[in-house]
């Protein structure tokens, strides 16, 4: 059990987290949770779909995020713009997918738009064909239905 | 020599492309895609230009950012550009109309003009209404040829109103990211009520530049004032929570979208 003020999360395998409650409420479902039923607040809250590494990662940009919140000179601004930075590059894409889910699902909405805007850059200014090999997907149009887009939309090149 | 060195570089970018390949972790073809709440939020951050080549990616990234409540996101959180419509006339027959994009711009930056044709058989085009960026021109005043741009996708759409004047282009209060064009007739009906049109466009159902119009007149109930001032091409009507107004000298008229 958690001492007071601190909750316990678990991962969709199995791993437990103790964290500060302020730390925790940085997500909105987490937040109204706790909010309606106070049992949450002593219990072990499960995090359906979300693994130890992703949790973790989660739990460390909340921390600082939470702690900055709390007080603007030891965390200043300019320091939480260069966490963002490292935090999102560090990242592969297969976990930059995990945490974009895990962040929509947990509704940490601030980690959200950084990972959206992250995954933004990562498409601006790209070829068509370059944006597919980066995200690995598949051009399902037939080459009538290529050539009539490229049509409309030579503009876009 | 040339020759070589052009094999030199090709057998160079075959390797290149080989290392990157064997780089490249195999686990990255095994990405589930993203659920559509997710990419619609990453896609509506792009900047216009970016969002049209989204377009050519792959079907469901097509559909995706063709939906009306994609395009009010867009509009949402993107800053609309500031684009400055220049005329200027080369000699007595013709005009020349180009588009200066603000965006960002200061005192000191200077931008460039990008030129514009409004019509290939269009000798003076006449700028009259502009919405969020959509365009209207008069392309010939005797037979009431009107030109509606779009300078960011290049969509262009002749409109022809052979019995009255456009009185400007807005945008849809309601269903947003849907634009209407007001069009209203210098002739009475036979009940002598003025005749007033609306042009609902939708850019995402259009699958040519040149769409095919649907018009609809604007009705009244019986018990309500009958329009009876056409809006003066000098003050254009403006549109509040869905109304219509326009100024008919000392008079008020409205008219209910």
């Amino acid at each position: 059990m958690a001492s007071k003020g601190n909750l316990t999360l678990k991962s969709c395998n199995g791993k437990e987290f103790i964290v500060e409650e302020k730390v925790a409420v940085m997500s909105t479902t987490i937040k109204n949770m706790v909010d309606v039923d106070d049992s949450f607040a002593q219990g072990v809250i499960p995090i359906i779909g979300v693994d130890g590494k992703i949790l973790a990662k989660l739990i460390e940009y909340c921390k600082e995020h939470a702690e900055a919140d709390e007080d603007e000179e030891v965390k200043s601004e300019e320091y939480l713009k260069k966490f963002d930075e490292k935090f999102v590059d560090e990242l592969n894409l297969n976990d930059l997918y995990d945490l974009l889910k895990a962040s929509n699902y947990l509704e940490i909405t601030k980690l959200l738009n950084l990972l959206c805007q992250k995954v933004a850059s990562m498409i601006k200014g790209k070829k068509p064909e370059e944006i597919r090999r980066i995200f690995n997907i598949k051009n399902d149009f037939t080459p009538e239905e290529e050539e009539e887009i490229n049509r409309q939309n030579p503009w876009a090149f | 020599m040339c020759i070589l060195q052009m094999w030199i570089s090709s057998l160079w970018n075959q390797l290149a492309v080989s290392i990157i390949r064997a780089l490249t972790p195999k686990i990255s073809t095994i990405i589930p895609p993203l659920p559509d709440d997710i990419l619609v939020e990453i896609l509506s951050k792009l900047p216009a230009k970016s969002v049209l080549v989204c377009r050519c990616v792959c079907r469901s990234w097509k559909d995706l950012t063709s939906t009306p409540e994609f395009l009010a996101l867009h509009l949402n959180k993107n800053r609309v550009p500031t684009i400055v419509v220049q005329q200027r006339t080369i000699c007595d027959s013709k005009k020349e109309i180009s588009l200066i994009d603000c965006w960002g711009a200061t005192e000191k930056t200077t931008r460039t003009p990008r030129k514009i044709s409004v019509s290939s058989d269009s000798q003076i085009p006449e700028f009259l209404y502009a919405c969020n960026g959509l365009l209207i021109f008069l392309e010939d005043c005797k037979l009431q040829h009107y030109c509606l741009l779009n300078p960011t996708t290049q969509q262009k759409v002749r409109l022809f109103t052979p019995e009255g004047s456009i009185y400007g282009v807005f945008f849809h209060p309601f269903v947003k990211a849907q634009y209407c064009v007001l069009w209203g007739g210098l002739f009475l009906r036979k009940d002598g009520r003025l005749r007033i049109r609306i042009l609902d466009l939708d850019w995402s159902k259009s699958q040519s530049h040149e769409q095919t119009l649907n018009w609809r007149e604007l009705s009244y109930d019986d018990d309500d004032a009958p329009v009876s001032h056409e809006p003066k091409f000098q003050s254009p009507p403006v549109i509040v929570d869905g109304v219509f107004y326009w100024m008919v000298g000392y008079r008020f008229a409205t008219s209910r979208h």
